[in-house]
């Protein structure tokens, strides 16, 4: 039970590609920091199919204007994630 | 002072680290000190360009909003790579400023004619 937390913009590391390819069925990925320009990017629809949650940092997404409507059920905050951390037996960053 | 050609490219995020405030800080000065300033956006460089950042939500400084004063350093126009915006979905209507895109035939140009070419 692991939280993949990305940091990366898929645009210049291949982290969130790498990160789906090991996950185990009970993991979680959040995406934050660069990574959240995966909104732009192709592996977003590989992102939603996936049965494990997917969750996006909203501070991160709202200070680099990708706030987008079509995703508002991936957003967390600070606080969800602080939550999240909790919940999750380890933290693996990328 | 001699004047010479200084073509500038920007292509990072604009919050993963200083490099996109730099590459803005080192255009303005340069122009400045007379210099004919190139300023080239390619890459995630592109990102910085966004309009509706909202940088204070992270607790940054938007110095996005400052590319609006860049015509007044008679650095324009703004160069962007048009196959970096197409990778990643943006449009030049979503940018916070005019900007004149760039095939690959106008990149190369662009390359071939500066005395000084400086990445961010």
């Amino acid at each position: 039970m692991v939280l993949h937390q990305i940091f990366a913009s898929p645009f210049s590391s291949p982290a969130v590609s790498l990160c789906i390819e090991g996950l185990a069925a009970d993991d979680a990925i959040l995406l934050l920091q660069e990574a959240v320009y995966a909104l732009q990017h192709p592996i977003m629809q590989q992102l939603q199919l996936l049965p494990q949650p997917v969750y996006i940092l909203r501070a991160d997404a709202l200070a680099r204007g990708l706030h987008s409507v079509s995703h508002d059920d991936l957003y967390i905050s600070d606080a969800q994630w602080l939550a999240l951390t909790l919940t999750f037996e380890n933290i693996v960053s990328w | 002072m001699t004047q010479r050609h200084i073509t500038i490219i920007a292509q990072q995020g604009p919050y993963a680290n200083s490099a996109g405030q730099d590459a803005l800080d080192f255009a303005m000065a340069m122009a400045n000190f007379g210099q004919h300033v190139n300023l080239v956006f390619m890459h995630d460089g592109v990102f910085q360009l966004l309009a509706n950042q909202h940088a204070e939500s992270i607790f940054r400084k938007d110095f996005t909003k400052c590319f609006a004063a860049l015509t007044y350093y008679d650095i324009e126009p703004i160069y962007v790579c048009q196959r970096s915006l197409a990778a990643r979905n943006v449009s030049p209507n979503d940018l916070i400023v005019g900007v004149e895109t760039l095939d690959e035939v106008g990149m190369q140009a662009l390359f071939k004619t500066p005395q000084h070419l400086v990445t961010f």
